[in-house]
């Protein structure tokens, strides 16, 4: 599992998939339609560069470069626990 | 929205990534001052939806960059972790911050950025195949060769990234035009992997402040939406363009759009405009 193959893959397809949403979520709330899809589609979107950091871990994990991936393991448990301190204010 | 509102975010966004995409930066320097000054949002509203846009440019121009090995993903890993502490920091100090306060942090970090890009349009690092302790490599297609390079100073790089986090959730800056000049000057990463890494890091700088912004209900749907479409296409088209541009002098021209912006949003914030 190529760490740059793999890495470059999901941030592409969450980003398409997020931006594909955010459009038909765009479209839908000037027809008055509500903001859920939208808002759907920028939480993909904005999760898009986390997904890459998970993806990473697994491939360093996978080519056994623990170093690396402990690395990759810090910043998503410190991105995580910042997402649960905002929830609790 | 009216539609014509939305076309002009669109374009806003893909002025934006057009710009990250070359000069290794979010594009938060172009959307919050049009935000600011164009659309008349406060400035806390308009970092938080640049926020946004930053994800898009760096996620579009990344996951190019990221593919063809330029970007250093392990690099990027290991100043993001601090970065990410910095970004989360910021977040907080903005809510309790006047807008006026946040105006002049975001104009004197446009000044300085011009200043850098001014007076080093690139360190010329010293390519090897000799293995170092952090030896790393990225395939160059003017080359069309794999080229070698050793990063040094990687806890004086991560310190300084704990600032550019702060800066970035505080401004709607994503800290390319910190990191970079930080990475090239004092990591001795060459300036194409630096531009290409900053581009990969900023998405994760961003996305820390941004989901934030996102939770507690602070960003405009529409407005971001808007300009996040059009910062994915820019940030596309960037990637395209950058191959045939000459960056140097690009370079020195956008540094002076820094100080025009940088003076129009001081004197806006004064009140003289």
């Amino acid at each position: 599992m190529n760490l740059h193959s793999s890495t470059s893959k999901t941030l592409w397809g969450t980003a398409v998939t997020g931006i594909a949403i955010i459009v038909v979520g765009l479209i839908a709330s000037m027809l008055n339609y509500g903001e859920s899809i939208l808002w759907l589609g920028l939480l993909i979107l904005i999760m898009s560069p986390i997904f890459g950091v998970i993806v990473s871990a697994v491939s360093l994990f996978i080519n056994r470069d623990y170093a690396w991936m402990t690395v990759a393991l810090v910043l998503i448990t410190m991105t995580a626990a910042s997402i649960i301190l905002a929830a609790y204010l | 929205m009216e539609p014509v509102l939305m076309i002009a975010l669109i374009l806003v966004g893909i002025l934006a990534g057009v710009m990250g995409a070359l000069f290794g930066v979010g594009g938060g320097m172009v959307i919050v001052p049009i935000l600011t000054i164009g659309f008349g949002l406060a400035a806390k509203d308009a970092v938080a939806i640049s926020l946004v846009g930053i994800v898009a440019t760096s996620v579009g121009a990344s996951s190019v960059y990221v593919g063809k090995g330029i970007s250093n993903v392990k690099l990027g890993l290991f100043m993001e972790v601090t970065t990410v502490f910095g970004a989360i920091v910021g977040v907080f100090i903005a809510m309790y911050v006047s807008n006026l306060a946040m105006t002049v942090v975001f104009s004197i970090v446009l000044v300085y950025s011009g200043y850098r890009m001014i007076v080093n349009s690139g360190k010329d690092v010293e390519l090897t195949k000799e293995p170092g302790k952090y030896h790393m490599s990225y395939y160059d297609e003017t080359e069309k060769a794999y080229v070698g390079y050793n990063i040094h100073n990687l806890g004086k790089g991560a310190a300084i990234s704990t600032v550019a986090g702060v800066i970035a959730s505080m401004t709607g800056m994503g800290g390319g035009t910190i990191k970079v000049p930080v990475m090239n000057m004092y990591m001795d990463v060459p300036m194409k992997v630096a531009t290409a890494t900053s581009n990969y890091m900023i998405g994760i700088t961003a996305f820390a402040g941004a989901i934030l912004y996102f939770v507690m209900g602070e960003v405009d749907l529409m407005f971001a939406g808007s300009v996040a479409v059009g910062g994915f296409v820019g940030s596309m088209l960037g990637t395209r363009i950058s191959a045939h541009i000459n960056g140097k002098s690009l370079r020195k021209y956008f540094a002076v759009l820094l100080f025009v912006v940088a003076a129009i949003m001081l004197l806006n914030a004064g009140g003289s405009l």
